[in-house]
């Protein structure tokens, strides 16, 4: 069986999605999206004929999100009309889902180069729009498990762990977010792109838009809890905020790599999907990465680049918990508490910051994970093959 | 020189370009206002110091509202060597725009049109402002034409196919938001942002000469399959068709030029275009619908009423009657902010006029053509009483009660004492003397007709009737009124039938005739369909009713019972109740929700006994039968001075009864053919009565070959 492996991965700044001051307020799903794959394309220099398939993760498949956005997108970025498109929507992993599935075909022979990404406009599709839960569903599960903020609550509650603990991790992401931005190390990774700033002028944008460079521990102290406010601990301090961004990998088998002259990121080295009770969905992780672990033949202290997804801190630090993780090799970058969490977006955004932290470390092993609403988890094992090996 | 451009420097060095023609309202391209610009861009040719060029409008509102239309206008007759030079005179220097060696951005703040909309397709890119009135229009096709300077390539390359074909086939304006969507223009920004928005946009074109590799792939072929071509234009062509029914070529021209150039190199297309261009502009058709579009001008400044009379003010409307034509009007005048009250004998019928009144709006909120707001405004000026009191601090009363004398005549007099003493009374009847009617009226020079046409919020013709004692006030005053509403007013003399009626009712009758002597109903209507008509005579009598038909006719035949004939069929099928659409049997049969017109069988019985022939007609013979009649009665009504000029003949049968506007109108057709054609189509009709019998005034042109229209001055065919 051939391996998958990823040559590139980019994406788009960031936005927050907001009507007024959102940098990609008037821009749409599919323009951000056809964008991108045009741009993974000249970045790359490969042959827009040979790609077969686009994947593309988004979750609120409708409006300007709906019609198979993936195939709309490659026939915006005038990809050829031989080239598929499919949108894939596992929630917040959907674009983790997509990798795994273009890696999957690849490795069994079907569609070789793929563009394997995804996208969300949670302002012009908001989570709630349509929202309209089956009554059956509540005979068996309580209406709180579509309700992610309420999930976190119970994280807290059942694995202990304090505001103070959420907060610091808060800051830690934007202070992590902030000082990666301002040395270039997300130059690789992000693609100006085309938006409308504050005051309402067309530029094109370069950095992260809900980055707080002054963001204090005074501050998100001083944040009122969300979800449960008498006697919470989720703030909208130490969650994370509602965004607009693509991201997009450019993935294809090691061997079609070999005669392309291309030298791939890094190659796909196991993938898993799990589920835990909706209770509790931010633990979704755990089990994920214990599949992964034991599919790739590794434990955990092999794995030297971590990216949990930070949907709120404290299910970050829930999962670092249950699996005995300590912090170090996990969002060196910062994570979504500070960059964002675009749903559809987020598992390519993820795995594009880690393979690009493992190569700029020489870091052999990374993972790349996220939780899932209604309880899921998805990990993805990469192997960087950019390090010299001794061997 | 003209001055009409203006260079100056701003700080970089980017060079600002400002068009302002000195004393005119608007910007327009003609002749030398081209050459002024040419010589401007050989000079910025060779300006290796500047970093690039921002070009806008001096005239607030306005940035260039296309060709010169008198130019324009007289290219249509113009020799071919005339043509090559008026489609050269745009596309050379547009060309020089493009090959100008920095970044060129259009700003534009206000209206763009035609020949302007492809000045600024020529540049390497536009900023809009987004504000009301800002639009981006190609309406070429409008006037018989299509954008020949260059806009049936260079849109397509910039928008895509899709958007273009919409754009030029269409013809619709484009906001600043829309065109910013499109990317027709790079962004919609807010008024004072605009130059230096401009100013930023040239920086990010000229860095990395961004602009040269965007230029290269504007002007490149656009790659499109065979397959995307086919389809593409198979159905544009379908729905051109369906709209222009064939018999308006520009639009289709303009999809064979962009067909034809869209998989060529820019230089290649635009020869393609000019191709085509050549086959239009010099087109009968593209000049009846220039002469329209003058005609239409002159008879909105000049409705053929009296001049250099001030109307009085108009503030508040009364409308006596709620019914369809009462409400109408009333509405008419509130969607355009006019406060209206409407007076009927009961709540019923009045709560019926506001309904009518909301319809209006509703209908157009379906096609987002209007929002709920405008409907809240509308109906707020809208107010309804019973009693004519409600009338007396109106400045203009509209009466629109049923058609009947005695009815009218007793409520002017009911009138007297309520109405103010500068008030006018107007009478909206189809049929009845208004000099008559007018010695009912509380004060005979403050009466007259307006008459209104069906449905009122479609149909934009006036006519205001001038009553042998209807003061010169009373009618500049309905004139100014008829416009502040929206609508088209032509001021006729009093007669019966006024001057669309009496015009149409020949024809009308006519139609009827040949049922009689064999030809079928689908016969009749397709010949006036292929001739032009929006429908056929057979269906419009079932359309408005065969009563109001019948009773129309009766007025008209009465008046002019020299040559009008008689048609009892019409009267039988009334009797018997067949009243047309309204009652689901007319001559034809409606059937289903719909009211689809179908063939009644039983309608037979009803023609048998005024059977007088079964004859074949053919196509022309039918034509002849149903039009000539009709331009006989238009040129009595010239001889007799009923309107001012032909144009008001013209325009009035356009927008009355949907003249075909490919004609040119209906005195321009009489023209088209030659008076002298047209009576050797007589003759061989004479026999049938006097209705087919010469007038003079056809006579005499047939003898000294002159014509109802001028002919345009430098014309050399």
């Amino acid at each position: 069986m051939s391996s998958a492996v990823v040559i590139d991965a980019i994406r788009t700044p960031i936005a927050r999605a907001d009507a007024r001051t959102g940098w990609f307020r008037d821009v749409r799903s599919d323009e951000l999206s056809a964008g991108l794959i045009g741009e993974l394309v000249s970045r790359t220099g490969i042959d827009p004929a040979l790609i077969e398939d686009v994947r593309w993760g988004c979750v609120q498949q409708q409006g300007e999100q709906g019609y198979d956005i993936a195939r709309i997108a490659v026939l915006m970025a005038g990809l050829p009309i031989e080239t598929g498109g499919v949108t894939v929507n596992r929630n917040c992993a959907s674009s983790l889902q997509a990798i795994n599935d273009s890696a999957m075909s690849i490795m069994a022979g079907c569609e070789n180069v793929q563009v394997a990404g995804g996208v969300e406009h949670m302002d012009h599709i908001p989570m709630t729009k349509d929202y309209n839960p089956a009554p059956g569903l509540f005979r068996k599960h309580s209406e709180a498990i579509m309700h992610m903020g309420l999930t976190a609550e119970y994280l807290a509650t059942k694995y202990g762990i304090e505001r103070s603990s959420q907060d610091e991790f808060s800051l830690r992401s934007h202070r992590l977010a902030a000082e990666a931005t301002g040395t270039g190390a997300f130059a690789d990774e992000v693609v100006p792109t085309w938006g409308r700033d504050e005051a309402g002028h067309k530029r094109q944008i370069t950095d992260d838009q809900c980055i707080r460079e002054d963001c204090s521990i005074e501050g998100l102290g001083g944040l009122a809890p969300a979800f449960n406010p008498a006697g919470g601990s989720v703030t909208a301090g130490n969650s994370s905020p509602i965004n607009v961004g693509a991201a997009a990998l450019l993935m294809m088998s090691e061997d079609t790599a070999n005669e392309l002259g291309l030298q791939p990121m890094a190659r796909v080295r196991a993938m898993a999907v799990a589920g835990v009770d909706p209770t509790e969905m931010g633990i979704g992780p755990v089990p994920a990465i214990h599949k992964a672990l034991d599919r790739a033949g590794l434990a955990l202290d092999d794995i030297d680049c971590i990216e949990i997804n930070e949907a709120f801190a404290v299910q970050v630090l829930s999962v670092l918990k249950l699996l005995d993780i300590d912090e170090s090799r996990v969002n060196t970058r910062g994570g979504a508490i500070a960059l964002g969490h675009p749903l559809g977006a987020s598992g390519a955004r993820i795995s594009a910051t880690l393979l690009h932290r493992m190569r700029a470390t020489g870091a052999r092993l990374g993972l790349a994970t996220l939780c899932v609403g209604q309880g899921q988890g998805v990990a993805t094992i990469f192997e960087n093959l950019q390090v010299q090996e001794t061997s | 020189m003209t001055t009409a451009w203006h260079f100056e420097e701003l700080d970089g060095p980017i060079g600002l370009l400002t068009i302002d023609l000195p004393g005119k309202p608007v910007n327009t391209l003609g002749r030398e206002v081209l050459s002024e610009l040419a010589e401007h861009i050989q000079q910025l040719g060779g300006r290796d110091d500047i970093g690039g060029l921002l070009v806008r409008s001096g005239k607030p509102g306005q940035f260039v509202a296309g060709a010169d239309l008198h130019e324009l206008g007289l290219l249509v007759d113009a020799s071919d060597e005339l043509i090559e030079e008026g489609l050269s005179s745009g596309h050379d220097v547009f060309s020089a725009i493009g090959e100008l060696p920095f970044p060129v951005v259009a700003l534009v703040d206000g209206k763009c049109l035609g020949g302007g909309t492809e000045l600024i397709l020529s540049m390497d890119e536009r900023i809009a402002v987004d504000a009301r009135g800002v639009d981006i229009v190609l309406p070429e096709v409008k006037i018989g034409l299509f954008p020949a300077w260059g806009g049936s390539q260079r849109l397509p390359r910039l928008v895509g196919l899709h958007h273009a074909i919409d754009i030029i086939c269409g013809g619709a304006p484009v906001t600043a938001k829309r065109a910013a969507e499109l990317g027709l223009v790079f962004d919609a920004v807010d008024a004072e942002d605009l130059v230096d928005e401009g100013r930023h946009l040239v920086e990010w074109l000229a860095e990395d000469d961004r602009f040269l590799a965007i230029r290269e792939r504007r002007r490149a072929p656009m790659g499109l399959s065979d397959d995307q071509v086919a389809f593409s234009f198979a159905v544009a062509a379908g729905q051109v068709m369906l709209k222009t029914k064939g018999q308006y070529p520009a639009p289709m021209a303009a999809l064979e030029a962009m067909q034809q150039g869209l998989n060529r190199p820019l230089d290649e297309g635009l020869e393609i275009e000019r191709a085509c261009a050549r086959q239009i502009v010099g087109s009968e058709i593209a000049g009846n619908m220039i002469r329209i579009f003058f005609m239409q001008t002159r008879v909105s400044q000049d409705a053929g009423g009296p001049t250099g009379v001030e109307p009085r003010s108009v503030e508040r409307v009364g409308v006596l009657g709620a019914g369809l034509m009462g409400a109408g009007v009333a509405t008419a005048h509130a969607r355009r902010g006019i406060p209206a009250t409407m007076i009927d004998i009961d709540n019923d019928r009045l709560s019926g006029g506001l309904k009518s009144a909301a319809d209006v709006v509703e209908s157009r909120i379906k096609i987002g053509r209007a929002t709920p707001a405008d409907l809240g405004t509308m109906m707020a000026l809208l107010s309804t009483a019973t009693s004519h009191g409600a009338l007396s601090g109106c400045d203009v009363v509209i009466e629109a009660v049923t058609e009947n004398e005695e009815l009218k005549t007793d409520i002017y007099a009911q009138l007297a004492d309520v109405l103010g003493p500068d008030t006018i009374l107007a009478s909206n009847t189809s049929t009845i003397s208004i000099t008559r009617m007018a010695e009912a009226a509380p004060d005979p020079e403050r009466f007259a007709g307006m008459h209104f046409f069906n449905p009122v919020d479609r149909m934009q013709l006036v006519e205001v009737i001038r009553g042998e004692r209807s003061s010169d006030l009373t009618l500049a005053t309905l004139v100014a009124l008829a416009r502040r509403v929206g609508k088209t007013p032509i001021v006729v003399k009093d007669c019966p039938g006024f001057l669309v009626n009496r015009i149409l009712l020949p024809y009308m009758a006519e139609s009827l005739q040949l049922l009689r002597e064999g030809a079928s109903p689908d016969a009749i209507d397709r010949a006036a369909t292929k001739f032009g008509m929006p429908m056929g005579p057979i269906a419009l009598h079932d359309l408005v009713g065969l009563d109001t038909a019948l009773f129309a006719g009766q007025v008209v035949s009465a008046a002019y019972s020299d040559r009008a004939i008689e048609i009892p069929i019409l009267g039988d099928l009334v009797a018997a109740g067949r009243l047309g659409k309204k009652s689901g049997k007319g001559i034809r049969q409606f059937v289903g929700r719909r009211g689809k017109p179908v063939d009644d069988p039983e309608f037979e019985s009803f023609l048998a006994p005024h059977r007088i022939d079964t004859r074949e007609f053919s196509t022309c013979d039918l034509q002849d039968r149903l039009f000539l009649p009709m331009l006989l009665e238009a040129t009595r009504v010239m001889e007799e001075e009923i309107v001012a000029e032909p144009a008001h003949a013209d325009m009035g049968l356009i927008l009355g009864i949907g003249f075909p506007p490919f004609r040119g109108g209906l005195l321009r057709w009489c023209d088209s053919l030659g008076a002298g054609e047209v009576l050797s189509r007589l003759e061989p009709l004479a026999e049938l009565g006097p209705r087919f019998g010469p007038t003079d005034s056809l006579t005499t042109m047939a003898s000294d070959n002159s014509t109802w229209h001028a002919a345009p001055e430098g014309a050399a065919r």
